[in-house]
């Protein structure tokens, strides 16, 4: 009795055993399916690191086909399998799961019907345009999904008010009145209708769309991007070759000769023919009296400076030509009204005799100047008249 | 001639109608019954034969329609409305582009071996009314005809 009891126990432990095995394989394998746009359904599970291979099967039933897996998915996180939908009401039929591990694994999962695991693809080609005279936004759309129109719902959003979705069943939406300062960004996506087999999940959103309130269609953003570049171009072009601006910006210095061009070369630089002087304005500068010249006569040195011959006089004959004293030069002796007559020089007593000057450096020659008639003096005072000595 | 008018007038209506008269039946039959769901009293004190339509034959499914529709005037319902509802069901279901839509020969049928109502599983009234619903959104759908070996 003890024995049975025994093997009894044994065999409970060993079934315990194996329907854990089972149970932990199934749950560490978990499927997934979907069908995906009516198209073809994909199961996904995640992948083991200790099994590397699977081999899937999947049928529906009453469909009587046992298919394998035409198209493996194979993803660094988890691997899947896609399998052509080729009637939609299978949707409606139990759909059994089968995948084979390494070490003769199986795992096996049964979905009632995946007509709850419908996920359509997202709505595209989105177009909005406006009705000046009705005040009127229209919202245009596509789907890809296929079924009757009647079997897809979709929801329309506004991105700049999510309060204000909502579902429809056709392929357009209109909004009115519509706010000229307001941007309307609208998005679509699309469901199963509950006619037709209601999904529990939403396609992704589609493209957005934006209009603002100006009363054209927006544009996209690339284009205000490409309008940019043109237009930043197209000022660089100008300030590149328009010299006014390049001036402006860049200052030169200026060139006077531009404004001297006819100067230089139709008046040959004369100034009177250039600046165009009337003939009366010329004659009125021509001179129409004269004035006499008045003479000057030289100062000569007095004896005190000769006698004293440290003071000796500076040569005025330096290198510069232009110190040497001027005489006016009388040219016309007639003409001079007045001849004023030199003072009588006094009789200077004998010099002493002036101590040797330092060498001076030797001036240039002074240009000659005419001397004017000497007054008719004494001999003595010839000697008193004769040039000052030069140092 | 009046009457000749009108009568053109409705043909040519009902040419360029989208939907089939069938779509159209199907489509106002699951409104009723949603109204029925929505007033359904002591749902899981009553129960009722369901075929499954997550694995009914094609064949089958006129079978599968006339016990849904046989069983849908047991409904206990709250609404003196939704008894309306529920006779209004039973009665389109009868017409004869619902019945005979599905092109199986007597002779498929037959090899389908499709169950009585009575050897379908028992549900309670609200499943009861979610799979009537189900194989209603089925019938709506195209149907392709398939290989004779799949049944």
């Amino acid at each position: 009795m003890t024995y049975i009891h025994t093997s009894r126990l044994y065999f409970r432990l060993l079934f315990l055993i194996l329907c854990f095995q089972q149970c932990s394989s199934a749950a560490a394998l978990s499927v997934q399916c979907k069908i995906i746009n009516v198209d073809y359904v994909e199961c996904i599970w995640q992948r083991n690191l200790s099994t590397m291979n699977y081999t899937f099967s999947s049928m529906f039933a009453n469909d009587g086909l046992d298919r394998g897996c035409p198209k493996y998915i194979l993803e660094q996180n988890y691997t899947g399998c896609r399998i052509p939908l080729k009637d939609q009401n299978l949707r409606f039929n139990k759909f059994i799961v089968t995948i084979y591990t390494e070490g003769k694994h199986t795992i096996s999962k049964t979905f009632d019907s995946l007509e709850r695991n419908v996920l359509l693809n997202p709505p595209y080609n989105l177009s909005v345009m406006w009705n000046e005279h009705s005040d009127t936004l229209s919202l245009y759309w596509n789907s890809s999904a296929p079924l009757r129109k009647t079997c897809i719902v979709y929801m329309v959003r506004n991105q700049k008010d999510p309060s204000q979705s909502l579902n429809v069943t056709d392929t357009s939406y209109s909004v009115s009145p519509v706010s000229q300062n307001k941007l309307y960004v609208f998005q679509v996506r699309s469901t199963v209708a509950d006619s037709c087999g209601s999904s529990d999940f939403w396609s992704d959103w589609s493209d957005p769309v934006e209009w603002s309130g100006t009363g054209n269609s927006s544009r996209p953003g690339w284009l205000y991007a490409i309008l940019s570049v043109v237009l930043l171009s197209m000022l660089g072009f100008l300030l590149w070759y328009c010299e006014r601006k390049k001036i402006l910006s860049l200052p030169v210095v200026p060139d006077p000769s531009i404004n001297l061009q006819d100067l230089f070369h139709k008046h040959d630089g004369n100034v009177e023919s250039w600046i165009h002087i009337s003939k009366e304005l010329k004659e009125a500068f021509q001179p129409d009296y004269t004035e006499p010249s008045c003479d000057v006569c030289e100062v000569l040195p007095s004896c005190d400076t000769i006698s004293k011959p440290e003071a000796c006089p500076e040569s005025k004959a330096s290198s510069d030509p232009e110190a040497c004293p001027q005489t006016e030069i009388c040219s016309q002796p007639e003409t001079c009204s007045q001849l004023k007559a030199c003072p009588e020089p006094e009789a200077c007593p004998e010099p002493e005799a002036c101590p040797e000057p330092e060498a001076c450096p030797e001036p240039e020659a002074c240009p000659e100047a005419e001397i004017c008639p000497a007054p008719q003096t004494d001999s003595s005072d010839k000697e008193n008249t004769e040039e000052p000595q030069s140092s | 001639m009046k009457a000749c008018v009108c009568f053109l007038l409705m043909c040519v209506l009902a040419a360029q109608a989208e939907e089939s008269p069938k779509i159209l039946t199907l489509s106002k039959v699951m409104n009723e019954l949603k109204k029925i769901q929505q007033g359904l009293t002591n749902s899981n004190k009553t129960w009722f034969n369901s075929p499954a339509t997550n694995d009914l034959k094609d064949c089958c499914v006129a079978s599968a329609l006339e016990c849904f529709r046989s069983k849908v005037l047991h409904l206990s319902v709250s609404d003196e409305k939704l008894k309306k509802s529920q006779r209004s069901v039973h009665h389109e279901l009868r017409k004869s582009f619902i019945v005979d839509s599905v092109s199986c020969t007597p002779q498929e049928t037959q090899k389908a071996q499709c169950k009585s109502c009575e050897a379908y599983t028992m549900v309670n009234s609200r499943t009861f009314v979610d799979n009537f619903k189900t194989l209603l959104q089925k019938r709506s759908m195209p149907v392709k005809r398939r290989d004779l070996k799949s049944l």
